[in-house]
């Protein structure tokens, strides 16, 4: 447990924060980098709440590429004394993190009714279903609230990923696939220790955002071969 | 009212207590412990292992289980010590979620349910005698089916709204009123008439494994569970898919409302059984499995779902009343009733356990709607299995 707990807490963190914080001081290899907890968290069984502030479920596991960037994360979301609850996996850019936040500590850029459609990820052997935050413009009105503006940014990127996944994402995730994905490089670079609100969230969603950039044409072949 | 008189007193009304808090307690456990888990940063990997481990146990402890049971001269003290089992399952959950203490109290809690049910059809046989033991079977399904449906209120709520741990304090401190009404059932004549001498007298056991009725029941137990046990986590599901926000809301209705049938149904199932005979409450409660099954997949919206999902409730009253009952039937004058029961628990268990896994495959590869009508038809051969093959059992 507490391996995969430290695990998780290291590939929120490398991405984003870790490596400017390595850069600055360059602790000598063995020595321990202590994070304050406004800055990293553990993800695993945290609630999630939907963009209305209600907890839709919890996050069960997170998808990684062969870099070890996050793509998506596992959500079990519904259910009532367990019976009923599905898992669907969301892509990571749609998915906001604020380990300052004690309460709602992940936040969700979907809509109720998006995370109803989603599809169910179940056989990690197969092409996983992920569900992209959607592109505000193409979408019906109904479904850009504030919220979804965060994601916009990165909701653009995963469209490179598309082909490990096409075939059952169609519903939810056409909008943001047309869109094209290479705008969202330079946010995460430019501000990496500013901690005020809005920054939050480009730094946590910096990996899902770069990492089709980085790993182009691996990722499109790589996730069904990673999950097994 | 000759038939009532048998159940009046102290000791049948401590039995209707005990299976009341004895459906509270089982409530605890089941599909929530994985919620409950996942809370405390369980994979699924681990929490897939630990669910599978509590189900590989109870598949095979049911028969040993039964067995034990026959041989315990008196049965109320076997299903007390089923009960603390049960507790100190709860309570390591709600102490400890790591991984050992988790995985011993799936295992005990596992080995102490296939005790406890076997135990308390027995005390009830024991109690009323095969004659009234429709009826009083009705009325352990009435009283448990409220215990059940209420805990699910009350611990949904509780689980939702305080913390998932407290539902595991609530099960454990539930098992004290448990212990309580088994306590106050009273000696009795339950003691000893059916017991036997010898845990492994050969002639008995050939006698009972050479019964084709049994053969032919079990037959019908597995495919009742086989469509049975998937398809309320599948109408759940699909209700979370088309639901919303109430999701919870109507789940929480589709597991209420089929045990407010059952206690409604349950007594009558039992006194039908008893004047008229096991075939034709078989028939009603195995094709209500087909007819439910292929309303789920066809009935639009959710709140409709929840209509189909009450017809459950007359499959799970006619299982509740007739499963003891025709093992009562099938070992009458011998003394393996709870061996008989623990065989046809072994039916109950693999049914679920394949029922899942079957359910699950369909939709994955077809979809919901496919999976909904595979169970319906596991359902409708069960009940064509009945029709076909399944005699009479009740004496003239």
């Amino acid at each position: 447990m507490r391996v995969i707990r430290v695990c998780l807490v290291i590939s929120c963190l490398l991405p984003s924060g870790l490596p400017a914080v390595a850069a600055e001081t360059k602790p000598p290899p063995g020595q321990v980098v202590r994070v304050p907890p406004e800055d990293v968290m553990p993800v695993l069984g945290t609630p999630v709440a939907g963009p209305d502030g209600k907890t839709i479920g919890r996050l069960v596991d997170v998808l990684v590429n062969a870099a070890g960037i996050p793509e998506a994360a596992v959500i079990d979301v519904g259910g009532f004394m367990g019976v009923g609850s599905r898992k669907i996996a969301l892509h990571w850019g749609a998915l906001h993190f604020d380990p300052g936040d004690q309460k709602q500590p992940i936040t969700l850029a979907l809509t109720l009714d998006q995370i109803k459609a989603a599809p169910e990820y179940g056989n990690p052997a197969k092409p996983a279903p992920i569900v992209v935050a959607p592109h505000a413009r193409p979408t019906p009105p109904a479904a850009a609230p504030a919220g979804t503006t965060k994601a916009t940014i990165n909701a653009s990127a995963p469209g490179n990923t598309a082909p490990g996944n096409v075939s059952r994402r169609s519903a939810t995730g056409s909008a943001a696939g047309s869109a094209s994905g290479n705008t969202a490089d330079t946010p995460p670079v430019t501000r990496p220790a500013d901690s005020s609100g809005p920054a939050t969230p480009a730094g946590a969603s910096a990996p899902g955002a770069g990492s089709p950039a980085q790993a182009e044409g691996p990722a499109a072949h790589k996730p069904p071969q990673s999950n097994q | 009212m000759p038939r009532d008189g048998t159940l009046a007193g102290r000791s049948a009304r401590a039995l209707d207590l005990l299976n009341f808090f004895l459906a509270d307690v089982q409530t605890g456990f089941g599909p929530f412990v994985a919620v409950y888990l996942t809370a405390h940063k369980w994979t699924q990997g681990q929490i897939g292992l630990a669910l599978s481990l509590g189900t590989i146990v109870a598949l095979a402890g049911q028969v040993p289980a039964g067995m034990m049971v026959d041989a315990a001269q008196n049965k109320r003290r076997i299903a007390g010590i089923g009960l603390v089992g049960v507790m100190a399952a709860a309570l390591l959950l709600a102490l400890w979620p790591a991984e050992l203490p988790v995985l011993v109290a799936e295992t005990l809690h596992a080995l102490a349910s296939c005790v406890i049910s076997p135990a308390i059809a027995a005390i009830s046989l024991h109690l009323v005698g095969h004659q009234a033991l429709g009826e009083r079977l009705g009325r352990n399904a009435r009283f448990g089916s409220i215990g059940n449906g209420l805990a699910a209120g009350v611990m949904g709520v509780g689980g939702l709204y305080l913390s998932s741990r407290a539902v595991f304090w609530f099960t454990a401190v539930l098992c004290v009123p448990a212990l309580l009404a088994l306590i106050a059932i009273g000696r009795g004549g339950h003691a000893r008439r059916q017991t036997t001498v010898h845990p492994f007298d050969r002639a008995g056991l050939v006698q009972l494994f050479r019964d084709r009725r049994l053969l032919i029941f079990g037959g019908c137990v597995l495919l009742f569970h086989l469509s049975n046990a998937a398809m309320l986590p599948l109408a759940g599901a699909a209700v979370t898919m088309r639901a919303g926000s109430f999701a919870n809301l109507i789940i929480g209705a589709c597991i209420v409302v089929p045990q407010g049938v059952v206690a409604l149904a349950s007594p009558w199932v039992g006194r039908r059984a008893a004047d008229y005979g096991r075939r034709s409450m078989l028939l009603l409660g195995w094709l209500a499995l087909p007819v439910r099954g292929v309303l789920l997949a066809v009935l639009p919206g959710p709140y409709l779902l929840v209509a189909g999902q009450a017809i459950s409730g007359i499959s799970a009253a006619v299982f509740g009343v007739m499963l003891p009952l025709i093992a009562a039937d099938l070992t009458r004058g011998s003394s393996h009733f709870n061996l008989c029961l623990g065989v046809l628990g072994l039916a109950v268990a693999g049914g679920a356990a394949l029922s899942t896994g079957y359910a699950g495959w369909v939709a994955d590869a077809v979809g919901m709607r496919a999976a909904f009508f595979s169970l319906a038809f596991a359902g409708l051969a069960g009940t064509l299995l009945v029709l076909a093959a399944m005699p009479e059992t009740k004496p003239p």
